[in-house]
């Protein structure tokens, strides 16, 4: 049987204390990092995704394993043209939200201003802060 | 109230395998949840650091390039990075630029920012955040 501690504390000998609401409130309850550059979400890596939603070009609705309790999450989102970092000069010009959040799931949507229209992008990093349900 | 005092948590089952109760009742993985590296740094003046965790330097590739370098490097490339700035180099602008954080190699991270003419620009609050798997 695996241990279990309850704690509201946890103390490091030499670095400090930190409350344990830090540490449940604190951590992410999700991130994920994924391409639309083919036109369908396929995800690099991820926590608490359970699937991926093409909504249109730009528009891809995330789908949580485990609930948030409500819908007042902070959510963030992130998006790059292309995966390209070997050189700078890559930066693509692209803006990203999560929104049309409910306690299942999300929205990121990423606006390219210079074709002024949604666009799907090669690589997408999201993440949600909150209280799991 | 309860408190431990310990140097290190290590899963019984799994070395790096604990449970956290994080709703009502339920769990998400300790380190799964945890941000591996941010840093809140100038542009501007260096890159120099104000704060950051897991960071053993930052780098200046160009203008309005920075390679942050991790102590600890992650797993692999696929970490997510997200960053955000200040556009320019007056505090408390709150002006927003456009960034690009990509993880570059498991042991690197490239934040680069641009403004809205499409030119590269250095700024003076720059800030960073990964999520992912340490090696």
């Amino acid at each position: 049987m695996a241990g279990k501690i309850i704690a509201d504390t946890l103390e490091h000998s030499t670095a400090g204390s930190v409350s344990t609401q830090y540490v449940v409130e604190g951590s992410a309850k999700m991130w994920v990092s994924f391409s639309t550059a083919s036109g369908t979400p396929t995800a690099y890596d991820s926590l608490n995704v359970s699937s991926f939603t093409d909504a249109a070009a730009g528009r891809t609705t995330i789908t949580l394993a485990n609930n948030m309790n409500n819908n007042d999450w902070a959510g963030f989102g992130h998006s790059s043209g292309n995966t390209n970092a070997d050189s700078p000069g890559q930066i693509a010009e692209n803006s990203a939200i999560l929104h049309d959040r409910t306690t299942s799931d999300g929205e990121l949507d990423v606006w390219s201003p210079p074709t002024n229209a949604m666009a799907d992008a090669t690589l997408n990093d999201a993440s949600i802060h909150g209280d799991l349900a | 109230m309860s408190e431990v005092k310990v140097d290190t948590l290590t899963g019984k089952t799994t070395a790096n395998d604990i449970s956290v109760t994080v709703g009502a009742t339920a769990t998400m993985s300790l380190k799964q949840g945890l941000a591996k590296a941010w840093s809140n740094y100038n542009q501007f003046t260096g890159p120099s650091v104000r704060k950051s965790f897991n960071t053993t330097s930052i780098s200046d590739v160009s203008t309005g390039y920075s390679q942050v370098n991790l102590t600890n490097s992650m797993s692999d490339t696929d970490y997510i990075c997200i960053a955000t700035n200040s556009y320019d180099a007056t505090p408390n602008n709150n002006q927003v630029g456009l960034d690009e954080a990509n993880a570059n190699t498991s042991s690197q991270a490239l934040h680069g920012t641009g403004n809205y003419g499409g030119g590269m620009v250095d700024t003076q609050y720059s800030q960073l955040v990964i999520h992912g798997d340490l090696a």
